[in-house]
């Protein structure tokens, strides 16, 4: 039970969490904070602020795959503080999908290449 | 008092410009072109400026360099301006900031006298408990603890904003000796360079200092004072072409990958630079003493640039309290301006070798006292007397009366722009200043941010740095070159940080105005850490962030929480370095975003329509009323402009396989002239995203998305083709289409008048879709119904836009076709109770709970989501997006507001739901709209009560699909 004048309040927020687009989306849609210069293997370096992150680059499990590896895939990312390979998007540019090894402490250490140039990850 | 000079004995005075003049509060000032507001106000006499933040204590210039807070007017109506960095325009209208009713009579100022009673952490203590007063309490706060008054309703806004970019291999940041030097480093390199500075003309310190240059590598200076070589040194730099110099322009933050933000009046400058070269200098090192703060104590350099740039000298009789031969040389010039110097007290001891004017100061007979320091200033709005005494403090020895008080104490250096890059200064007790050393890569720093000092020095070490700034990636420590040779001399030992001279008001942050003794009393609180002491204090928090008090909030810390020198450690430097105006930081109004027009805009306008924004786009919100506008759709013809959807060609040898995997549905049996609804989940199965999907031809599939998702969609597709490799072509055409949606129980007769084919409902159903022509434009029909009326959707090259607007619109005048708006849309579309993802839904609605599980088929193969949609059936639904109307003449709820579940009393209440959409239907002439409830509030005839903004309930009645045409005879007649 609440006190009525907090309606106002919880009233608009309603679900908490219904102010985030839908997650997949949240790639699309996500802030532009940091300053570094992201390399396009397409366009070369450009701003960061031209680009869109999507996720570190993953496994999708098989379609018949165990359920909690599917809540693996698709909850927990690895967040690792050093190197990992992302997916990134010029989406302010040539519209290029392509992946990036970064060091997650250091942005300005990066290499970029295209998905089919890539080995095919471990299935971890 | 102060005064403008026609001579000087030891230099020539510069051009002034043509006589202007302005006002100060009402009062007329005149002054030169030339002049900043500051120097011109000082060359009238006004040695009061501002009043203090919190006891309003009256405050003059002080560094002449907008360093600190006490220059802050409004020019021209725009609040928070430095008047020490603003050159005075004929005419300007400047006003003093916080004092009330005027500068010279504050009533503000009784807080001086209440000090005791304004400890530290006062609003804190004071306004804790109980809760409610604090937001009473911060109110009457913020009107007498304010800076400049904002103008909120904008009428002075005329400023355009504009954002421009710069990419030079080297950029140099500070324009003085060393600055220029590193500019001619990486020029003589073969780098186009940039270089920065935020006076009006390049040079720093250097033109405002008659030492001769002597021993200087570019020969061509030497035997010249450092004013006339450091215009010889710009000359020769005016030769080179691939200079750009950008002078009154302030850098305010350095970021990651060398990028640089400086703003330029109204311009917001971004400069991505392969190499950086800060070279900001330093400035006069603040000394604590009883009332610190008054009127008329300034900075030695602040003084020469008064007499040097602007012809003015700032007192009649002074007194310079140095610990370095640069403080005689400042008696000197004020001497040469006709003031008289009372006294040079020196807090060095005897011993040590005479520089070159201390020399010249004693040959004129100017009395000096060594190993003395100031100990108190006398004088409320201007001072009048000063008392010197030991270093140590204790009692003083003399007295002097004076009107200006010269301090040159030292050298503070501007290291906030190098400690961007997330490095701490630390004191180094060598150079006995705070340093930061170890720059990112790419990122040079050279001169008196080390501690370089003295023409010759600076100009050998800014070349060396501008040359290693030629190679980004090479490392300055490599070859040590701030390690420049220096002789004892040149190391200028810090004074204590403050004087223990007895008294009250030893400031050590002037702009939030906390004295020594209250940063004590916080220190024995319990906020002894340097970055709890700065929040609970608000040292460095005000105008200045820090600049002018960082170092000896940092010294003071320390020494008072018993460390030693070495753990003077200063709270992190962030940007921005110097104020920055909002307008700057946003960009042109209303925002560096491009606008989309649909191809039928000029016909919204010339129907006078109402717009609305619907992220970039420019949507027609309505014509008229919305309410009246449903009655043309629901009684006659109606047509709306729906080209901003998404538009997607999928086609290629596995585009049926493709669609299987992308979208929830099944498609095996999908044939050509067909039309679905489809809604699109995520892998983890929430609902995101809804429209049709047509099979055009053989092989050639049609995917509409709703406005918002029009680009996103896209590149998500892009990305499974990427991953998953399909044998299709994906083709984006939402913006080579243009669309209408021409519905009305009289559409079918309408479109039958002008399209070749068999429109009956027998030769073309619901949910089918053709291709046909209209006034000879290949058009697609697909026969949908978003408004509950019967209706068909028309895609047609954007070309034709606004011909086939215009021959819909005079073909249908005997049907009485009449355009609507998005608004009108969104009413008709909740009568049916259709949603809409992302309006309706959000990141946690399952497509089973928001109603369109019927549109999963999880029985085929793979397919986005698939894992989840299976799990989500499972576990069945816990909450339901119903649609709901109200009783007649119900008020009608605001989008957002709660459902509640009202228990035995009235006070027990528990939120229950929400409602996602609410409108009035004109149809219905009662309200309507989604909302999600908990399951067992969603059956179909129950009630749920909702609680409206105003706090009063309404209840609602659970429909089972829609409100209006439940059976959809309409749609499918
Ligand atoms: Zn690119």
């Amino acid at each position: 039970m609440m006190p009525l004048s907090q309606y106002n309040v919880e009233q608009k927020m309603g679900n908490s969490f219904s102010h985030l687009p839908p997650l997949d989306l949240c790639v699309l849609y996500q802030k532009k904070t940091m300053s570094f210069q992201l390399n396009c293997p397409n366009c070369g370096k450009r701003a960061v602020s031209e680009f869109t992150f999507k996720s570190e680059l993953k496994t999708r499990p098989a379609a018949d795959a165990d359920f909690s590896e599917w809540t693996d895939y698709v909850y927990f990312r690895e967040n690792n503080m050093g190197p990992q390979t992302e997916w990134w998007f010029h989406s302010s540019g040539c519209q290029s999908w392509f992946l990036v090894e970064r060091d997650t402490t250091n942005n300005t250490d990066h290499r970029s290449f295209w998905y089919n140039d890539s080995e095919q990850p471990d299935n971890n | 008092m102060a005064k403008r000079i026609t001579t000087h004995k030891y230099c020539e005075l510069p051009n002034l410009g043509e006589e202007i003049s302005f006002t100060f509060d009402g009062k007329r000032i005149p002054a030169y072109a030339n002049d900043s507001i500051t120097s011109a106000l000082i060359s009238s006499g006004t040695s009061l400026i501002s009043r203090s933040f919190k006891y309003h204590r009256p405050r003059g210039a002080y560094d002449v360099h907008g360093q600190g807070h006490e220059s802050l007017v409004t020019v021209d109506h725009e609040p928070n301006i430095l008047a020490d960095r603003i050159q005075v325009r004929n005419g300007m209208v400047v006003l003093s900031q916080n004092a009330w009713p005027s500068l010279e009579f504050d009533l503000g100022e009784f807080n001086d006298f209440l000090v005791p009673m304004l400890p530290n952490g006062f609003y804190y203590k004071m306004f804790h408990k109980p809760k409610w007063i604090w937001p009473i309490a911060e109110h009457q706060i913020r009107k007498v603890a304010g800076l400049g008054k904002i103008d909120t309703a904008g009428k002075n806004a005329h400023r355009r904003y504009e954002k421009r970019y710069r990419f030079p291999d080297v950029c140099v940041v500070g324009g003085g000796p060393s600055g220029l030097a590193a500019a001619q480093g990486a020029l003589d390199g073969g780098k186009q360079v940039l270089l920065i500075d935020d006076n009006p003309e390049l040079g720093g310190h250097a033109l405002h200092s008659i030492a001769p240059v002597s021993n200087c590598e570019n020969e061509k200076l030497n035997g010249f004072p450092e004013n006339k070589a450091v215009q010889r040194l710009i000359d020769e730099l005016a030769a080179y072409p691939n200079l750009e110099v950008m002078v009154n322009t302030s850098v305010f933050g350095v970021y990651e990958d060398n990028l640089i933000a400086a703003q330029c009046g109204a311009d917001l400058f971004k400069i991505r630079a392969k190499s950086v070269v800060l070279a900001p200098g330093a400035t006069d090192r603040h000394l604590i003493f009883e009332n610190n703060d008054r009127p008329g104590i300034m900075t030695a350099r602040g003084v020469e640039r008064l007499i040097m740039r602007h012809a003015v000298t700032p007192g009649e009789e002074a007194v310079v309290v140095t610990t370095h031969d640069g403080g005689f040389h400042t008696a000197l010039l004020l001497e040469g301006a006709g003031a008289k110097v009372a006294a040079v007290v020196d807090g060095r001891e005897s011993g040590n070798a005479k520089g070159e004017f201390e020399q010249k100061i004693l040959e004129l007979g100017i009395p000096v006292y060594k190993g003395l320091t100031a100990h108190a200033a006398h004088g409320r709005k201007r001072i009048e007397r000063v008392d010197i005494g030991p270093l140590s403090g204790g009692d003083a020895h003399h007295s002097f009366n004076c009107d200006l008080l010269v301090l040159a104490v030292g050298f503070k250096p501007q290291v906030n722009l190098l400690s961007m890059g997330s490095k701490r200064p630390e004191w180094d007790p060598a150079r006995q200043i705070l340093r930061v050393t170890d720059l990112p890569s790419g990122t040079f720093s050279t001169g008196e941010v080390h501690g370089c000092a003295g023409f010759a020095r600076l100009y050998a070490e800014g070349v060396k740095i501008g040359k290693v700034a030629t190679q980004p990636d090479s490392s300055v420590s490599d070859e040590n070159p701030h390690e420049t040779e220096r002789n004892a001399d040149e190391i200028i030992m810090a004074l204590p940080a403050d004087i223990e001279s007895g008294g009250k008001h030893h400031f050590i942050c002037k702009c939030m105005d906390v004295t020594r003794a209250e940063a004590r009393a916080s220190i024995d609180e319990g906020y002894d850490q340097v970055e709890t002491l700065k929040r609970y204090s608000s040292m460095g928090m005000g105008p200045c962030q820090g600049k002018a008090c960082h170092e000896a909030v940092a010294r003071l810390a320390a020494q008072d929480t018993g460390l030693s020198a070495l753990d003077a450690v200063p709270t992190t430097v962030r940007p921005p370095f110097s104020g920055v105006t909002f307008g700057v930081l946003a960009g042109r109004a209303p925002y560096l975003s491009p606008i989309r027009r649909t191809p039928f805009h000029q016909c919204h306008i010339d129907l006078g329509v109402k717009f609305l924004n619907a992220g970039q786009w420019k949507r027609p919100d309505s014509y008229t009323d919305p309410q009246k506008e449903v009655g043309v759709v629901r009684n006659g013809l109606g047509m709306i402009d729906v080209s901003t959807l998404g538009k997607i060609e999928i086609s290629g040898p596995e585009a049926i396989d493709f669609l299987q995997f992308m979208l929830p549905g099944k498609y095996a049996k999908f044939m050509v002239g067909r039309t679905r609804y489809s809604i699109m989940v995520g892998e983890d199965g929430i609902l995101f995203e809804d429209g049709t999907i047509s099979h055009i031809e053989q092989g050639r599939y049609y995917l509409t998305t709703s406005t918002g998702n029009q680009d996103a969609i896209n590149y998500l597709f892009q990305w499974w083709l990427l991953v998953e490799d399909f044998n299709v072509q994906v083709k984006n055409l939402s913006l080579a289409y243009a669309a209408l949606n021409i519905t009305g129980a009289e559409s079918r007769e309408f479109l039958q008048k002008i399209v070749e084919i068999d429109m009956s409902n027998e030769a073309f159903p619901y949910m089918h879709c053709r291709q046909a022509s209209i006034a000879g434009v290949p058009v697609s029909f697909f026969r949908i119904g978003f408004t509950g009326e019967l209706g068909y959707e028309i895609h047609f090259p954007a070309e034709y836009g606004e011909s086939m607007w215009n021959h819909l619109m005079s073909e249908g005048e005997e049907f009485a076709l009449n355009p609507f708006g998005v608004e009108t849309q969104r009413i008709l579309r909740l009568e049916k109770g259709h949603l809409i993802p992302s309006t309706d839904t959000d990141a946690l609605s399952s497509p089973y709970e928001a109603g369109v599980g019927f549109a999963i088929k999880d029985d085929k193969a793979d397919f986005i989501g698939k894992a989840f949609s299976q799990n989500f059936k499972e576990r069945g639904i816990e909450n339901k997006l119903v649609s709901y109307q109200l009783e007649p003449d119900a008020p009608i709820p605001e989008d957002g507001v709660a459902v509640l579940e009202i228990g035995k009393s009235a006070a027990d209440v528990k939120i229950a739901g929400r409602v996602t959409s609410s409108r009035l239907s004109p149809t219905l002439k009662r309200g309507v709209g989604l909302a999600w409830v908990r399951k067992d509030m969603a059956d179909l005839g129950n009630n749920f009560t909702i609680r409206l903004e105003n706090g009063r309930d309404v209840t609602a009645t659970v429909l089972d699909h829609a409100a209006y045409d439940p059976e959809g005879l309409r749609l499918k007649s």
